[in-house]
């Protein structure tokens, strides 16, 4: 394999989490905190670089003792190692930026059930090399920050009539309190998913993290999800 | 039998590694989180009332608040003091919110006036109940002397006592005023025993 | 008393883990095509909901905040929940067969069903005793599946409505959640006084 074909693949792993396979809005997983944290901008992003953070370091950690952990004990293991990062990133949260740790709360160590995270180390982390293990868990990390960063600010702004917690739309109208109260989590997400199936070509019509035809291999029934 | 301990010592194994790599994290963050955690309180006792530049905790509460649920909020009190000179008292009060205890820090000076309200950690509902932390619901509590229970209201507040609540977190607002309410009720038997508010 | 059933009401209208907590959205979203299986997965969830709530609560109590590793909590508690959901799935395939064949396939999904452990850590966060925490677990668990029950009836008859092309699927399931969660909002303010 050529250097340029190297980079081709790097920036094609990149890009996949980002659009093709964007965890939020196209296969539709981790919708929990998709849901919760994005009462405002500030808090989605927050909430989309710690789950980015645990992601990386999930990946890294399952592709390197891919070899090592034996299948019967695959999820388990996982749990273990996904759960240990996001612990390391709530203790570094709590240490360093204790604001952001207060505005997500009970999401953080929440971050350890997200389905995203088992998603990958299932489909691509254990099967892949490190760096294109990390390189996924960016890509992936980063496509869930924009997404929960796009509903973050569509609710900010119809909800408070705040940008970053700025105001912007002075007194042009009246925020719309729903939008940041939970229905307002359900109407962004749904219109949001509905635009996207407007105006681009793929139709997304239903959730990844189905409970019951999963593709994100939690459940324990991994022989279907590298498949799906 | 292999198939059974192999797998088993490996996921031992990873248990280890895991809370290994956890105790060393959490070795290095702790000094960092209770330095933050100290920080934040005496900055809160500051804010809440500016005028002292020391405070000092005293005990008693206990004795006035028990029997009196609405008293026993009250956490802890410091007295805020000037080099030597008393400039009044700081709450720490721990009332029920929407979504748990909600930490709040209240100062009253002398004169029996609620000089600062600060809230800390707390689990209210973001873009709602936050909001009650907020100047617009905030300045309506501070500087005020009040004369009667403060008291959450709906719409517009006709007296000074009166407090509008946040729109869509009243539970938080209510909250709010009842533990300025139990810091108020305190520091007046504070100043019965000790002559100190007037 | 008064106040036990406060708690489990407010669990279950008040603070409903799903419409207003967003817990436990995935299945939600997932299972709720019809009667039977989201009756099904609620029970599984109450069952397991209960369970994990006790387990956790001591586990907490007499090992974690003894020993002072209180930052062992999130993985300690996600190991309890897988490990006990494998134990109930066990015993009930040994001891109870019609409720295994009733609710067994539904057990495996649980572990990553964040609403499980997400009442096991509000437990401890709201400081709740021992029997607040399994009836609030339980309150929880019921309100989950209210939300359920009541989704599905509404998808089973979006199925046959008229729904323009790109709202189809899980557009419109999203906001028909909305509805159902402003409609949890009349119960607001049944507890403040």
């Amino acid at each position: 394999m050529s250097t340029k074909s190297d980079k081709k693949m790097a920036f094609k792993i990149l890009s996949n989490g980002l659009v093709k396979e964007n965890p939020t809005l196209r296969l539709v997983l981790g919708t929990c905190p998709t849901l919760a944290v994005t009462t405002s901008a500030i808090n989605g992003i927050g909430m989309g670089l710690a789950t980015t953070a645990v992601l990386v370091g999930s990946n890294a950690v399952i592709s390197m003792t891919r070899k090592v952990i034996p299948d019967k004990v695959r999820i388990p293991a996982y749990v273990t190692i996904i759960a240990g990062f996001v612990t390391i990133v709530q203790l570094l949260l709590k240490a360093y930026l204790p604001a952001l740790d207060k505005a997500l709360g009970i999401f953080i160590p929440l971050i350890v059930v997200n389905c995203i995270i088992l998603a990958r180390a299932e489909m691509f982390a254990n099967k892949n090399t490190v760096p294109l293990s990390i390189l996924d868990g960016i890509g992936m990390g980063l496509g869930f920050t924009m997404a929960l960063l796009a509903i973050g600010s569509v609710r900010e702004l119809l909800g408070n009539g705040t940008l970053f917690g700025i105001t912007i739309t002075a007194n042009l109208f009246d925020p719309a309190i729903i939008m940041i109260l939970p229905p307002g989590g359900f109407l962004a997400f749904g219109i949001i998913i509905g635009l996207l199936n407007k105006f681009t070509a793929v139709k997304v019509t239903k959730t990844g993290c189905n409970a019951c035809d999963m593709k994100c291999g939690s459940c324990g029934r991994h022989g279907e999800v590298a498949k799906g | 039998m292999r198939d059974i301990v192999k797998p088993a010592l490996i996921l031992f194994m990873i248990c280890v590694v895991v809370s290994v790599s956890l105790a060393f994290t959490y070795s290095t963050t702790k000094n960092q989180i209770n330095a933050r955690e100290i920080q934040a309180a005496e900055a809160a006792r500051k804010e809440a009332l500016s005028a002292a530049d020391s405070f000092e905790k005293i005990d008693g509460i206990k004795g006035i608040a028990s029997g009196k649920p609405e008293l026993e909020t009250v956490k802890e009190v410091y007295k805020g003091l000037k080099g030597t000179e008393l400039q009044g008292y700081v709450f720490t009060v721990e009332p029920k919110g929407y979504g748990g205890p909600i930490h709040i820090t209240v100062g009253i000076d002398t004169k029996g006036k609620l000089c600062g309200i600060k809230i800390g950690q707390n689990n209210e509902t973001p873009g709602l109940g936050t909001k009650a932390a907020e100047p617009a619901f905030m300045s309506q509590l501070t500087g005020i002397v009040p004369k009667e229970p403060l008291k959450v209201v709906k719409g517009k507040k006709s007296k000074p006592e009166e407090v509008e609540a946040v729109s869509g977190a009243t539970i938080t607002s209510k909250a709010v005023v009842g533990a300025a309410q139990a810091a108020v009720d305190i520091a007046l038997k504070i100043a019965e025993k000790e002559g100190g508010v007037k | 008393m008064r106040e036990f059933i406060v708690l489990v009401i407010g669990a279950i209208l008040v603070e409903n883990f799903v419409v207003a907590k967003f817990l436990g959205i995935c299945p939600f979203l997932g299972v709720s095509k019809k009667l039977e299986t989201a009756l099904g997965m609620s029970g599984a969830v109450i069952f397991v909901m209960t369970i994990a709530s006790a387990v956790t609560w001591i586990l907490n109590k007499y090992l974690l905040v003894t020993f002072g590793l209180g930052y062992l909590q999130t993985i300690a508690f996600i190991l309890v929940i897988a490990a006990l959901v494998q134990f109930v799935e066990i015993v009930l395939k040994k001891f109870i067969p019609p409720l295994y064949r009733a609710l067994g396939i539904y057990l495996p999904l649980i572990t990553t069903n964040c609403a499980v452990l997400g009442v096991a850590l509000i437990n401890i966060q709201r400081e709740y005793s021992f029997a607040k925490s399994v009836l609030y677990s339980f309150g929880a668990g019921l309100g989950f599946t209210l939300a359920l029950v009541l989704f599905a009836g509404v998808r089973e008859r979006i199925e046959y409505s008229d729904i323009p092309e790109s709202l189809k699927g899980l557009p419109i399931t999203l906001i028909a959640a909305a509805l159902v969660s402003v409609s949890f909002f009349g119960f607001q303010g049944l507890f403040s006084k």
